[in-house]
C-alpha cells in the first residue's frame, strides 16, 4: 500500500498540493503558444515546495511530470508550426493530424488536471496512471523524519 | 521499474496510434485546404497585379507579348503544368527585371527581353518565374516577412502595405535557398521542354559581368545568391549530356519582337 493512501493532509498541504496542479493550469492557458511557459512554472513550483512535507512534495512531482511529457509533444508540434510559417515546410496532412493528436493530449491534460486540483484540494490522493508509479520512484519519503512531517 | 518502462512504452504507443489513426483521416480536402489557398492567392495576385499596372505601363503590343506567351505555353504543357494558373504580364520598363506576383501573375519587363540573346534564355527566365509560383515561394516569402496578418489586411484593403509589398516582390525578394530551389526546377522544366538550360547560365554570367561593380558590392550583402554563384550552380545541374534543343518560336517572330522593342 502507498505510504499516501492512509495519510490525511493538513489544510495547509491540501492548498498547495492543489495548487501545483492549478498553477499548471493557469500557466497551460496564459502561455499556450509557447510551450516551455507552463513546463517552467511548474519547475519554479516544484522548487519552491521541494522542502515541503512528502504529500506536497509528491503532487508538486506528480504535476511537474505531466508537464514534461507534455512539453515534448507541444515542442514538436510548435516547431513544426513554426517551420510551416517560416521554414520550408508546407501544411500537409500529417501535421494536421499531430496538431489534432497533441490537441487531443492536451485536452485530456486539461480536464485530468481541473479534476486532480479539485480532488487534491479535498485532501484526495489523485494518483495518474503511469505518473505516479514514476513519482513514487522520484520522490521518496525522508528516512530521517516522519515523512509526513518534513 | 519494468512496470514503469511498460506503462512509459503504452503511452507512446497510444500517442502514436492515435497519430497514426488521424492521420489516416483526409484533412487537407476536409477543410478544402488547397481550394481556401488557392483562393486567397488569387485575390491577393489580382489586388497586387492592379498596383503593377497602376504604377506601370502595361505593353500589349501582340509582337511582343505573343512569343513570350508562346514560350510559356511551351514551358507549361512540355512539364504538364496546369496553364490557367499563370498569368503572364509585360512591362513597358527599360530595367531587365521578371518576378512573380502570388495567383501566378508573372511580370516581364520589356528591358529583359531586350537583353535575352536567344529563346533559351528567355525560357530559362521564365522556367525560374514558374518555380517560384509551383514552389510557393511567394507566398511563404510574403507569409515570413510581412506576416498573415498584414496579408489579411491587404485583401481587405491595405493599399499602402500592398504597394510594399509589390516594391519588396520586385526586388531582391527571396533567400539564397529559394533562389537556388528555383533554379533547379527551372533547369528541370527547361530540359523538359527540350532547350537547353545552359542558356539560362549564360544570361546570369552576362548580366552579372554587365553589373560587374554592383555585383561584387551585392554579392555578400545581399541574401540572393549572385550571378556567377548561380551559373556555376545551373552549371552543375545541367551536367554534360547533350541536349537536342528544339525551336518553339518562328526567327520571323523572335526578329519582329526584337525590333519592337
Amino acid at each position: 500500500m502507498h505510504p499516501l493512501s492512509t495519510y490525511r493532509p493538513e489544510e495547509h498541504e491540501k492548498e498547495k498540493a492543489s495548487n501545483a496542479y492549478l498553477m499548471s493550469l493557469i500557466m497551460f492557458i496564459v502561455g499556450l503558444p509557447l510551450p516551455i511557459v507552463n513546463l517552467i512554472a511548474t519547475v519554479v513550483f516544484w522548487l519552491g515546495y521541494r522542502r515541503s512535507s512528502f504529500y506536497v512534495r509528491w503532487h508538486c512531482t506528480q504535476a511537474l511530470l505531466l508537464q514534461l511529457s507534455l512539453f515534448f509533444v507541444n515542442s514538436y508540434g510548435f516547431w513544426w508550426t513554426m517551420s510551416i510559417l517560416f521554414g520550408d515546410e508546407s501544411l500537409s496532412n500529417a501535421y494536421l493530424a499531430y496538431l489534432f493528436t497533441a490537441i487531443l493530449f492536451n485536452l485530456s491534460e486539461l480536464i485530468t488536471t481541473i479534476y486532480t486540483t479539485v480532488e487534491t484540494r479535498k485532501g484526495k490522493n489523485i494518483r495518474w496512471w503511469f505518473y505516479a508509479a514514476l513519482t513514487d520512484r522520484l520522490c521518496q519519503p525522508r528516512a530521517s523524519h516522519n515523512f509526513m512531517t518534513q | 521499474m519494468k512496470k514503469i518502462v511498460l506503462q512509459g512504452l503504452l503511452m507512446v504507443a497510444l500517442f502514436m496510434g492515435v497519430f497514426w489513426g488521424l492521420s489516416m483521416v483526409d484533412w487537407m480536402g476536409l477543410f478544402k485546404v488547397e481550394k481556401i489557398k488557392k483562393a486567397s492567392d488569387e485575390k491577393l495576385g489580382r489586388v497586387f497585379w492592379d498596383i503593377v499596372r497602376e504604377t506601370e505601363r502595361e505593353e500589349k503590343d501582340s509582337v511582343l507579348v505573343q512569343p513570350v506567351q508562346q514560350m510559356l505555353q511551351h514551358l507549361v504543357r512540355s512539364n504538364g503544368l496546369d496553364s490557367t494558373h499563370f498569368h503572364l504580364h509585360l512591362i513597358r520598363q527599360k530595367e531587365v527585371n521578371a518576378f512573380a506576383l502570388p495567383g501566378g501573375h508573372l511580370v516581364v519587363h520589356t528591358g529583359l527581353l531586350k537583353n535575352v540573346k536567344s529563346e533559351a534564355e528567355l525560357a530559362g527566365v521564365l522556367a525560374h518565374e514558374m518555380a517560384h509560383v509551383t514552389l510557393d515561394h511567394v507566398m511563404k516569402t510574403l507569409v515570413k516577412e510581412i506576416g498573415v496578418s498584414t496579408l489579411t489586411a491587404i485583401t481587405t484593403g491595405g493599399g499602402e502595405l500592398a504597394r510594399e509589398a509589390v516594391q519588396y516582390l520586385g526586388s531582391a525578394a527571396f533567400s539564397r535557398q529559394l533562389e537556388a530551389a528555383a533554379d533547379a526546377q527551372a533547369v528541370a522544366y527547361v530540359t523538359k521542354a527540350k532547350m537547353d538550360p545552359m542558356a539560362m547560365a549564360d544570361f546570369l554570367l552576362r548580366m552579372s559581368e554587365d553589373n560587374a561593380d554592383l555585383e561584387a558590392y551585392t554579392s555578400w550583402l545581399n541574401t540572393h545568391p549572385a550571378g556567377k554563384e548561380r551559373a556555376a550552380e545551373i552549371k552543375a545541374l545541367r551536367g554534360t549530356a547533350t541536349i537536342q534543343s528544339v525551336p518553339v518560336l518562328s526567327t520571323q517572330a523572335w526578329t519582329k519582337m526584337k525590333a519592337a522593342l
